[in-house]
């Protein structure tokens, strides 16, 4: 009641009459030139592929068929379902969850080392997490190939340590490119967590402690529950870039270690491709997403509805 | 003498965890660096000092070509920006100075709608788009394509610093005679100044960056920094790739650091905290 | 004396919720008038409206004759300070007194002068380049009263400006206000949910509640004669006893006497604004330091009772004494008092009442 009528008095009508007109220029920019697109490649998933790119405008299931059905080399024969992209997609989500549990596991000591420093050094420490993401993703997917290449000095420093006595053939493995995407997006693991760790209030952990938990016990009881909210945000803003990623998989994993960002890619590339197929990936990655951040919603308002 | 910490915050081994993260996150980046000042045409053995690759970079036979990508990757980012920071600053008074409405969370959502489809969706939707309306792709559909996703970039640093702003600022200057116009260039711009200039340098170091979206919209002929380099990385890294990878990301890192000290400078809730 | 605001029939709707409902008051020139009541009784919604914040949904503002309920708030001669003073964080101290009347266009030289004066008034000379930031919260409060000065209103607001700073400053800064309200001759208009800020520096008090005026005089009227329960309990401590009326006789011209049969207990005279009709239910209320302990068997004692706690206030001690119908009963005495009796816990006990210091008001 209160906190309504305080919303109420806070945009009062004084101030703030028609000012949700300045949204106009956000709303149709984006709606034109995103929505709009979007609702586009749906119609064209359900086009016919023009062979030298493109598409011709007769309606046509065909795209959807060939991602989840094969029916021969001729289309004759009775359908069979057929998991060659299916596959794809699951190798990608795959990757993607191990990125995400890696970044986990690294980020959360991070995330929580860092929201126990002093006030005043905590934004350096952010600071020194936040430069390498504003670096070029390009750059730093190049940097990463050129560190673990056969003869890269990862190779080099392990064989000179003597760790090693044979370089290990990382490139075009999925190794690799799950190195790339977890060195990718990192920094959106770590921020999220160490925002809702900031949030903590440490005399919960004084008071698990007064009540003979052991710290491990703490964390696992008393910490984690009450920023778990940040690290499912974190979990999902490395899983979802790590699905579509296109770079990582691209420039380490070669053609073998194939994921949907390059599937799609593909599908655009010059004559050879199918525009209603790429389309229709696309719209498939898209419902994987929206889905997955639904969930995430959906979670949050319960979060906050029973909190 | 080995004691046992007892600070309640204090875990063993998270320490160590931090510095691995940040080894692991600067390490490529340095190595790079260094590579990029290694006096050789091999990639693999270090030979010395020397700023034989930048010299390439400025003189060398593929100058005129990054020359051009790099124009027209400064030239689209400086618009780009430009037109996202106007939007978004607009869009932030508008969810941030307006009464309850319908339709607020939607455009919230809206806003930020680019963050959530992945660049790949919205590479490939866009070159749909401009292929179905008859666009010719080329610079102008680069800037078009990066301006739609900048925008979220540009409004959440103006977003926030406007919601640090109390709306009394306002109403205290029109108590004090100032017009509506007055109480908005003379408080509320100034105060969101930091904001603004924060917003804009994400923009453009996110659309210096863009990689994925670009490449789709470009059509031929046309090359960016990252879509020219992700050409030549396509063929095998060489030297002077890392010199230009470093350049490009000292620029990145000179770009941060302004934005880091500007949203810095003089919150304006300070000294309410009593 | 003339009138410097009148609010008449004022009500403020939020959709569903009613912020103020019917206010009418007037306020006289260079008058210290304070606004108190608890948080959500409408007195910063009335504040707002007065200021030009808030819309009106009937009613009318009346500024030294002038309406001004449909006048924006930069058209209107009246300053706010601010709960949180809102100092322009941009600016340094100087700036922001003189951006009042540099808005309203002053010329340069009134502008440097009045701002000398104001940065004098409130003893801040030597801060006036510092950034508000670099300011003590009592040396930002000063300089919200100055810029709000400056541009002399001729009414000055003031949101509860004493509430973000501690206790010591909060008690020097309401001398300093009242000085400074006397110095300068404008009316202020004064929010508080504080009542002891209130009675300490106001001429006049209204006491706000559900965004109705329940009650507007001067401080002792306010505490000694409170006209309803509302009021009673909400400035200071009050024992109130439920009772029926006897007989009532006017007094004075506007004062009356009520004789109540407090059930079971006792009858005892009270003083009332009107006749009350014999047989109405009400309340009697005493403050609890017109109560005295007395013995039992003194033939002043009024009620008996037993002694239940005793708490040491420093000043004074405060006395809890449970009545022969099990109603508890505050008594405070001065700890200086020479006829001070030392109760014990448990001891049978007289009390007496001071003449006419027993208030009845009905339910």
């Amino acid at each position: 009641m209160s906190t309504k009528l305080n919303n109420i008095v806070s945009g009062n009508a004084t101030f703030h009459h028609q000012r949700h007109k300045l949204l106009l220029p956000a709303w149709l920019v984006i709606c034109l030139l995103l929505v709009v697109p979007v609702l586009m490649m749906l119609v064209y998933s359900f086009l016919t592929k023009e062979f030298r790119g493109g598409v011709i405008w007769e309606f046509s299931l065909a795209a959807y068929d060939q991602f989840f059905f094969d029916r021969g080399l001729f289309g004759d024969e009775p359908a069979k379902i057929d998991w060659t992209y299916m596959r794809i997609y699951a190798r990608s989500a795959l990757q993607a969850f191990i990125a995400s549990v890696l970044c986990l596991v690294i980020g959360f000591p991070t995330a929580y080392f860092i929201a126990t420093r002093s006030v005043r050094s905590r934004p350096v420490w952010v600071f020194l997490i936040t430069i390498p993401y504003w670096v070029n993703l390009l750059i730093r997917t190049v940097s990463m190939k050129f560190m673990i290449r056969d003869s890269g000095p990862l190779n080099t420093w392990l064989l000179q340590a003597g760790i090693i006595d044979q370089p290990i053939h990382l490139i075009n493995t999925n190794i690799a490119v799950q190195l790339g995407l977890f060195y990718s997006y990192l920094p959106f693991m770590v921020l999220p967590i160490y925002a809702s760790i900031e949030r903590y209030d440490f005399s919960l952990s004084e008071a698990a402690s007064d009540l003979y938990a052991s710290k491990w016990t703490t964390l696992r009881r008393v910490i984690l529950p009450a920023v778990k909210p940040g690290i499912i945000a974190g979990c999902i803003l490395v899983f979802v870039p790590s699905l579509g990623a296109f770079l990582a998989p691209d420039l380490l994993g070669g053609a073998k270690n194939f994921m949907i960002g390059s599937l799609i890619e593909e599908q655009f590339k010059g004559n050879a491709g199918n525009w209603p197929f790429g389309a229709a990936s696309s719209m498939i990655l898209l419902a994987i997403v929206m889905g997955v951040l639904l969930l995430y919603a959906r979670n949050e308002t319960n979060a906050a509805g029973s909190r | 003498m080995a004691s046992i910490n007892t600070n309640i915050k204090h875990y063993p081994g998270f320490l160590a965890v931090t510095v691995f993260c940040l080894f692991l996150l600067y390490a490529p980046l340095l190595v790079v660096m260094v590579y990029s000042f290694n006096d050789s045409l091999s990639i693999v053995k270090w030979e010395g000092f020397s700023l034989r690759w930048y010299h390439d970079v400025f003189n060398g036979k593929e100058t005129a070509k990054y020359k051009t990508a790099a124009w027209n990757s400064i030239s689209i980012a400086v618009m780009a920006a430009t037109a996202a920071t106007i939007i978004a600053t607009l869009a932030a008074l508008g969810m941030n100075r307006s009464a309850q409405w319908r339709g607020k969370s939607a455009s919230f959502a809206l806003i930020n709608l680019p963050l959530m489809v992945p660049e790949i969706v919205t590479a490939v939707a866009t070159l749909i788009f401009f292929s179905a309306i008859g666009f010719k792709t080329g610079y102008t559909s680069i800037l078009i394509a990066h301006i739609v996703f900048c925008i979220p970039f540009a409004y959440l640093p103006i977003s926030a610093r406007l919601q640090g702003i109390e709306s009394s600022y306002e109403q205290a200057a029109m108590d004090l005679y100032a017009t509506r116009t007055q109480a908005f260039t003379k408080v509320l711009m100034p105060l969101m100044m930091p904001g603004i200039i924060s917003g804009y340098l994400l923009a453009f170091i996110i659309s210096l960056d863009d990689f994925i979206i670009t490449n789709f919209v470009k059509g031929a002929g046309i090359e960016t920094l990252p879509t020219a380099i992700f050409g030549a990385v396509k063929q095998g890294i060489k030297p002077n790739i890392m010199a230009i990878s470093t350049l490009m990301l000292l620029v990145s890192v000179l770009f941060v650091c302004i934005s880091y000290m500007v949203g810095r400078s003089g919150s304006p809730t300070s000294q309410n905290s009593e | 004396m003339s009138i410097a605001v009148a609010v008449d029939q004022l009500s403020k709707h939020y959709a569903d919720v009613i912020a103020l409902n019917n206010v009418s008051l007037s306020i006289n020139d260079q008058e210290f008038f304070t606004l108190l009541g608890p948080s959500g009784c409408g007195k910063t919604t009335l504040l707002r409206v007065i200021a030009g914040f808030e819309s009106v949904s009937s009613g009318s503002v009346h500024l030294h004759g002038k309406p001004i309920a449909n006048l924006p708030a930069n058209k209107r001669s009246v300053n706010t300070v601010f709960q949180h003073y809102s100092l322009f964080p941009h600016m340094s101290v100087a700036d922001n007194i003189k951006f009042g009347m540099q808005m309203k266009g002053s010329t340069a030289s009134h502008i440097e002068s009045r701002c000398k004066q104001m940065l004098e008034l409130v003893q801040l000379g030597e801060f006036a380049n510092r950034k508000p930031a670099q300011l003590s919260g009592g040396q930002q409060q000063r300089v919200a009263l100055a810029r709000a000065l400056a541009p002399e209103p001729e009414l000055l607001l003031l949101d509860e400006p004493l509430s973000a700073l501690d206790l010591k400053l909060r008690q020097a800064m309401r001398l300093e206000l009242k000085q400074i309200q006397q110095e300068t001759g404008i009316t202020f208009i004064f929010v508080t949910h504080d009542q002891e800020e209130a009675l300490t520096m106001s001429d006049r008090i209204a006491v706000m509640s559900n965004g109705e005026v329940q009650q507007i005089g001067d401080a002792h009227t306010i505490y000694e004669q409170p006209r309803n329960r509302f009021v009673a309990d909400f400035i200071g401590e009050i024992n109130m006893l439920d009772c029926e009326v006897l007989s009532s006789s006017a007094s004075t011209d506007t004062q009356y006497t009520v004789a109540c049969d407090i059930t079971g207990l006792a009858q005892l005279t009270a003083n009332a604004d009107q006749s009350v009709t014999p047989g109405t239910q009400g309340s009697l209320c005493i403050r609890p330091e017109r109560l005295q302990l007395l013995a039992a068997d003194h033939p002043d004692a009024k009620l008996l009772g037993t002694v239940d706690q005793l708490v040491y206030l420093g000043t004074d001690t405060q006395t809890t004494v449970v009545l022969n119908n099990g109603i508890k009963l505050l008594v405070r005495s001065s700890n200086n008092a020479t006829q001070h009796i030392v109760a014990q816990s448990g001891e049978k006990i007289g009390i007496g009442i001071d003449t006419m210091a027993a208030r009845f008001l009905d339910n």
